[in-house]
């Protein structure tokens, strides 16, 4: 078995790997958990129509991607969708070309629409695939396909476990399948499967995955035509655990353990094989006939397309009121200066904040997106790695950190210095947990502490504080400007000196403080550079000396790490050139070039939440999943650089000397807003300022009023309290709604909207056609921030329309598995998208499942003409993925996009049309006509 | 033009108000009332009972040591069914998860004070089946209907196994107070069962029970497939439930520490259930996985006391433990939190490895925890070493000490301020784990039964011990080496071995398709309407 067939040489592998990538396009990569990224799980299909994507992917998935028949007709029965709705529906896909092929009026399909959820369902489509194992079931109820998911499952939670168990899979570094079929090669367990001892033909598998892979699927005797479809079906049954493969496989940076889709799929294919023909079973696999194909008859509906016109109606009628709300006289231009400007994400969320800030006083708000143009990797103070602070569509182009204040070094240490005990306090704790002698004696002590504990969280959340949550951390300023070499190479021999004096502290105990300075300074030279090493000090015995000595040889203080830190310290900052350009490019793209306020608020958002897995994916989607706050700080800063503002005053963007930008950050669970470095703002703002804070805080307290009513469990009264009493309970699976009901995305100035209450269920971006003629910032609204909404709106559309499948399920049972995810009870498949909680109030959907509407303020020309410039957009657009309707002015009727990117007159559909009847039924049998 | 356009709708998808279930809150934390008040009491007063009928009444004997068993469960009842009433707030049935787990949290309270082996048994029954409803709680979830009638099985199998032991022993001696069973045992002795000792038979029946509910081998698949509930069913299970066998075991004392088989029996499956669930629990990469398997071990450790006749000892574990178990469940969303605040913590100073202090860290670590657990002992109660199990336990303590000490060295640079803190911590831990221990001593002392002639002696314990401290010693080698390269040859392939049994744990073996579950419980079976993949000849 282990000599290859001949013809399969390198091209054969290279074609096999090209069957695999097309196979995984039904699979997005998923993000590890403590970065949520919002995707569309099908956004490998996004080259063809959604309709079709949604086909594909539902016979993969068996799932049906629309929501199911008695959700629609619970909407047509509430009035949610009407049959004026569903008759401008079919207008629309006979105009995009949506309809099949027929003869005459589109509305002759009307009554095809009938919907009867008590019918059958079929899921998917009509030519489903199944492997051999799943037929094998099919015909004798066995549960091979089940056991086999489960075994796999536990493979990939072991093999990509990233620290939860302390006993790790040994030899993960040969990746995957090397390291399974090892495994495999002595399990004597895996009889539990039914077709008995596999090791021997473990043993017997080749060294290379796509050898193993090829030799599988030519024992399963699946051909080569149907080796696409075989292996979409095998990765889309369980699509959990190969979407996580698929993230770690498309990294840039080599991992650690490789691993990718074909070691997977090796295995999976390993197991169909083995369970169809095992050792037990020498029968062939068991082949079903065709089922007989429905009949259908020419040019009428099939389920999916029926359903694509019922979501069209339910989207459109949403849409309907929406443009007529924003159909109105422009507001007039606001001529005298606003008391503070404050720019938030463009997050549906902020709709809230913004609305109740304008209410309160002379406030202008615009919506820009939360990274604010930074694509940063931020390191916070004493933090190891930095985190990426963009979007994941984009690399971070930049480091920043942040760095003590003056006078506050002290503070930092001691605080950087908690920060280390608590970090070993919870790695010891995980350790002695997790051990056969010491784990017996912690639960005795550590319970008498933990039951108080778990009283208090349970009945007074909020009341305890974290034992080492002693200080708030010290006052620090954002680092933006890039050092000096002369700089760098200062911080660095700072930095070294400090690892210098530590270890010396480690080694020579109290002795150590006997080296003064420049003993440390030239004992760092004499690892770095390789100078003479200083005297020994006095008192100190020799063997500990050639201790610390022998410490000092590290890689990290040698010439190559010194040189290696200078070059890290020299990135950090952004560049002059850069530092202006995103200056300029920011202020453009939310329209702020004129008529600065004296304060200019740059607020990002975040979360706070207790004993929540989904933590991140309440944070800023822009951000890359995390607090957008640095942001904030880093751009507040860098516009209120002199330098900064001299250039942009060149540029023609005068900021007056009086504006004073302050950066700040939304906390999305508790609605209050925290202002950073207060003690920067000069003297003058103060007074300002106070009266911002005061008036956000009472923004806040009425959105959290106005939020609260919609929660569960929630009421508006003492709503700031609550809020914050939700946001800290362990016990909260809904510490907010986050982006549910998200629905459209507004481009234009505020005006449009100001004033209306849109219910946090759109994303606003601000945008001013006559500072943009050249249309480069709307390009870059189009192709980054309303992607980044596109992937929010359709992982919101998906999770609703089908919970189980492309979503996470019940939050209750979820068992966090490898620190990588969540599964569902105690085995089973990697769970992808938002958990239940996240889209349904109970049993009913709380979400409105709808594809993003796109309203754009600009002239029709400019818009289309970035479309054909970009590949993606006219993907999304022409393949209905988000629609858009566009104005070039207030009083401009709204003109909608077609499929093929033209432009029609957008009309509402008619509230009442009373030519048609309407015959619903109840279950019951009862049935009545409704005329409407 | 006219057409017609039919919808049929589904009448019971009507979302309504859920209230939230105030009710059997309001009763569990009345009961929390009484238990304080019963210990109270029960402290100042001395036992008493309540129940109806005099001589071996049928009711509850509250003395110091049920009372405290009450107040902690219906404590952790309270906790747990508040926690539940907002984090359940979407369960399909509220009201029935709410009701469930008061009844199982009394159930077991009673189990813990009953008066008579009949009360025991019924109210020990009443929680099984409470206990069984809950892991059907969310039977609509895939896989749940397969896995439960198995897990249902190995639970019921104790339960009959104390039925059994109830049926004997009523037989032969009547309605028995749980004080009084010197006297049954010496009539269980001299009748026989089928041939055998009455006496050996209800203790082997006795011991099995109280395994099956500490899900100890052969009995113990239930326990991995309850992780299937929501979360705070498992907590309430594992700090609050499973502890049953510890109380059974103490309140059958005089009868079943006599029986040198039923005590070999418990003490044998018991260490080999310590050290296997133990090394499966270090291999699972999930949290819940892994707690589940944690208490087995856990169970396993309180049943070895139970077998040596330490009682005071196993009702210290499991009142600790039970309030450790339910908040690390409860709290098991955190993990991801955790780790993030590792991962993102500034780095420590440490340096670079080398054998040497890697040694004198070793020793450090372990000689350090002895001295001040000697001393706390000398000063707080010299004779904790000498009472029952009390050494054992200082020898876990100490392995726990010297673990936490070795691992702090490695992360924490040893410097300065976080020496004196790691040292601070390592004496007031080592100070409070003996006081407590002394404490729980003394209170409980009239309350608890002498060990019997057939416990087994603690020096038994050493090779369990030895085996788990070697294990232990092998990663602090794995740790401590500068480059861990895996093992080759036999071990290599031994540790595999090992490893693909361990990551196995807890999953079911897929029978044969004509007996397959997913038939005879009515598995939802793939919709029509497929086309194969075809199938070359």
């Amino acid at each position: 078995m282990r000599t290859p067939d001949a013809a399969f040489k390198v091209g054969g592998r290279a074609s096999l790997r090209a069957e695999v990538d097309q196979a995984a396009d039904v699979l997005f990569p998923l993000w590890p958990i403590d970065s949520f990224i919002a995707v569309n799980p099908l956004g490998n299909l996004t080259g063809r129509p959604f309709e079709g994507a949604i086909e594909i992917a539902g016979e993969a998935l068996q799932t049906r991607g629309y929501w199911d028949d008695e959700w629609f007709a619970e909407a047509h029965a509430s009035g949610r969708i009407t049959d004026a709705d569903l008759r401008a529906a079919l207008g629309r896909a006979a105009r995009d070309g949506r309809l099949p092929a027929t003869t005459g009026d589109p509305r002759n399909h009307f009554d095809e629409l009938s919907l009867d959820p008590s019918a059958p369902q079929p899921l998917g489509t009509d030519n489903d695939v199944l492997t051999p194992c799943e037929q094998a079931d099919l015909s004798d109820g066995g549960g091979r396909a089940e056991a086999i998911d489960a075994e796999m499952a536990r493979w990939c939670a072991a093999f990509l476990d990233r620290g939860q168990s302390v006993w790790s899979m040994p030899d993960r570094d040969l990746g995957f399948y090397r390291c399974w079929r090892a495994l495999a090669s002595e399990d004597a367990t895996a009889r539990r499967l039914g077709a008995g001892d596999l090791r021997p033909a473990a043993q017997g598998l080749p060294d290379a995955p796509e050898y193993a892979l090829e030799q599988s699927l030519a024992r399963l005797g699946i051909t080569r035509g149907d080796r696409v479809p075989f292996l979409r079906r095998l990765l889309g049954r369980r699509p959990g655990w190969a979407s996580a493969i698929r993230w770690l496989a498309a990294r840039p940076e080599r991992p650690q353990h490789p691993i990718d889709l074909v070691d997977y799929l090796a295995i999976l294919t390993f197991y169909e094989s083995a369970m169809t023909r095992g050792p037990d079973s020498e029968s062939d696999p068991v082949v079903n006939p065709s089922q007989p194909q429905p009949d259908r008859a020419a040019g009428s509906m099939r389920a999916g397309e029926r359903l694509s016109i019922w979501l069209d109606a339910y989207e459109w009628h949403y849409r309907d009121r929406l443009l007529s709300r924003l159909d109105r006289p422009p507001a007039p231009f606001p001529g005298a200066r606003p008391a503070a400007q404050a720019v938030f994400c463009i997050d549906a969320r902020s709709e809230g904040i913004r609305r109740h800030l304008e209410a309160c006083g002379n406030y202008e708000t615009l919506g820009f997106a939360g990274f604010f143009g930074l694509a940063i990797r931020h390191r916070e103070l004493g933090a190891t790695a930095g985190t990426a602070q963009c979007p994941v569509l984009i690399a971070p182009s930049s480091d920043t950190t942040e760095l003590p204040l003056a006078g506050a070094e002290a503070d930092a240490s001691r605080w950087i210095s908690d920060r280390r005990t608590e970090a070993a306090s919870i790695e010891t704790f995980h350790q002695v947990k997790n051990d056969l002698s010491s784990k017996f004696a912690l639960a005795e002590l550590a319970g008498w502490a933990f039951g108080p504990v778990a009283a208090a969280r349970t009945f007074a959340p909020g009341a305890l504080r974290s034992p080492f949550g002693l200080a708030d951390p010290p006052p620090t300023q954002p680092v933006i400007n890039r050092p000096t070499r002369k700089q760098a190479e200062a911080r660095a021999a700072e930095l070294e000196r400090e690892i210098i004096s530590r270890l010396a502290e480690v080694h020579l105990g109290r002795k150590s403080r006997r080296l003064s300075g420049p003993d440390i300074e030239r004992l760092r030279i004499h690892v770095i550079e390789a100078g003479a090493a200083p005297e020994r000090p006095p008192g100190c015995s020799k063997r500990r000396w050639d201790e610390l000595a022998s410490s000092l040889r590290t890689e990290e203080l040698s010439p190559r790490g010194h040189r290696e830190r200078v070059e890290g310290i020299g990135a950090i900052g952004l560049g002059e050139a850069e530092q202006i350009q995103w200056a300029q490019v920011a202020l453009t793209m939310m329209g702020l070039t004129e008529n600065f306020a004296p304060l200019v608020l740059l607020c990002g958002h975040g979360s706070t939440t207790a004993n929540n897995p989904y933590r991140s994916s309440l944070d800023c989607g822009a951000c890359g999943g995390n607090q957008g706050g640095p942001n904030a700080r880093v751009a507040a800063a860098l516009l209120n650089s002199g330098s900064i503002r001299e250039e942009l005053a060149k540029a023609g963007i005068e900021i007056p000397a009086d504006t004073w930008f302050i950066a700040g950050l939304h906390d999305t669970t508790r609605d209050r807003v925290e202002i950073f470095d207060l003690e920067q703002v000069p003297l003058t703002h103060r007074s300002d300022l106070l009266g911002l804070e005061r008036d956000l805080a009472h923004a806040g307290e009425q959105l959290a009023a106005e939020r609260l009513e919609r929660l569960p469990g929630g009421d508006g009264r003492a709503a700031g309290r609550a809020a914050r009493r939700r946001s800290l309970d362990w016990a909260q699976v809904r510490p907010e709604w986050g982006l549910a009901k998200n629905a459209a995305f507004i481009i234009g100035p505020r005006s449009m909207s100001a004033g209306l209450d849109l219910e946090c269920r759109t994303f606003l971006h601000s945008y001013r056609a006559e500072v943009d003629p050249d249309g480069s910032a709307l390009e870059t609204i189009l192709t980054a921030p309303l992607v980044v909404a596109e992937w929010i709106n359709l992982q919101y559309y998906f999770s609703t329309v089908d919970p189980d499948r492309f979503g996470a399920g019940d939050k209750t049972l979820h068992n966090v598995v490898g620190l990588h995810g969540v599964q569902t009870g105690p085995g089973g498949d990697l769970r992808i998208g938002l958990p239940r909680q996240s889209v349904f109030d109970g049993a009913r959907p709380y979400h409105e499942p709808m594809r993003l509407l796109a309203a754009v303020q600009a002239p029709l020309e400019r818009i289309s003409s970035i479309i054909a410039r970009n590949a993606i957009l006219e993907e999304m657009l022409g393949g209905g993925w988000v629609a858009m309707c566009g104005r070039e002015r207030p009083t401009d009727p709204w003109a909608r996009l077609r499929r093929d990117l033209g432009w029609e007159p957008w009309e509402a559909a008619a509230e009442t049309d009373s030519t048609d009847e309407t015959k619903a039924t109840f279950n019951g049998g009862e049935a009545w006509v409704v005329k409407v | 033009m006219s057409s017609r356009l039919r919808v049929v709708l589904r009448r019971n998808r009507v979302g309504g108000v859920r209230p939230t279930p105030a009710a059997p809150l309001a009763i569990n934390a009345l009961c929390l009332a009484l238990a304080l008040v019963a210990l109270a009491v029960s402290s100042i007063a001395g036992s008493f009972t309540i129940g109806i009928g005099d001589g071996p009444v049928v009711g509850l004997s509250l003395t110091t040591l049920s009372s405290i068993l009450l107040v902690l469960i219906t404590g952790l009842g309270l906790v747990v069914g508040s926690f539940s009433s907002r984090y359940a707030v979407d369960d399909p049935r509220p009201q029935r998860l709410a009701w469930l787990i008061l009844v199982a949290t009394l159930a077991s309270g009673i189990v813990a004070a009953a008066g008579t082996l009949i009360v025991l048994v019924a109210a020990w029954l009443v929680t099984s089946l409470a206990l069984a409803q809950l892991m059907a709680h969310r039977l609509d979830l895939p896989g749940a209907r397969r896995t439960l009638p198995r897990a249902l099985l190995s639970l019921g199998a104790a339960d009959v196994c104390l039925l059994g032991a109830a049926v004997i022993i009523t037989a032969v001696s009547g309605n028995v107070p749980l004080g009084g069973l010197d006297g049954a045992a010496q009539e269980l002795s001299a009748a026989s069962v089928a041939g055998f000792d009455a006496a050996s038979v209800a203790s082997l029946l006795i011991v099995c029970a109280a395994l099956g509910r500490c899900a100890q081998a052969p009995f113990g698949s239930w326990l991995t497939q309850t992780v299937a509930a929501p979360t705070p069913v498992s907590a309430l299970l594992h700090a609050g439930i499973v502890n049953a066998g510890a109380v059974l075991l103490i309140a059958t004392a005089p009868l079943v520490t006599d029986s040198r088989l039923a005590m070999g029996l418990l003490f044998a499956v018991a260490a080999f259930s310590m050290l296997n669930a133990t090394s499966l629990m270090i291999a699972r990469p999930d949290v819940k996985g892994a707690l589940a398997l944690s208490t087995r071990g856990q169970m396993a450790f309180m049943l070895l006391a139970c077998a040596m006749g330490a009682f005071g000892a196993a009702i210290f574990h499991l009142v600790a433990h039970g309030m450790y178990k339910a908040t690390l469940f409860l709290g098991s969303g955190s993990a991801i939190d955790e780790s993030r605040q590792v991962a993102g913590a500034p780095h420590s100073v440490i340096p670079p490895a080398s054998g040497a202090r890697a040694v004198r860290q070793a020793i450090l670590s372990a000689v350090l925890p002895v001295s001040l657990l000697s001393l706390a002992v000398a000063v707080i109660s010299p004779a904790l070493l000498t009472s029952p199990g009390g050494f054992v336990l200082l020898l876990f303590a100490w392995a726990s000490a010297a673990q936490a000490s070795w691992w702090w060295l490695r992360i924490r640079e040893p410097a300065g301020g976080a020496r004196m803190l790691a040292l601070g911590t390592l004496a007031a831990a080592s100070f409070t784990y003996v006081a407590l221990l002394a404490a729980t001593k003394a209170v409980l002392a009239t309350d608890l039964p002498a060990p019997g002639q057939a416990a087994i002696p603690g020096l038994l314990l050493a090779p369990v011990l030895a085996i788990a401290l070697a294990a232990t010693a092998m990663r602090w080698l794995a740790a401590a080496s500068v480059r861990p390269g895996a093992p080759t040859g036999r071990i290599g392939a031994l540790q595999r071995r090992a490893y693909a049994r361990a990551l196995s744990a807890g999953s079911w073996p897929q029978r044969r398709p004509a007996f397959g579950p997913s038939r005879w419980l009515g598995g939802r079976r793939p919709s029509a309407g497929h086309t194969p993949i075809k199938v070359a000849p």
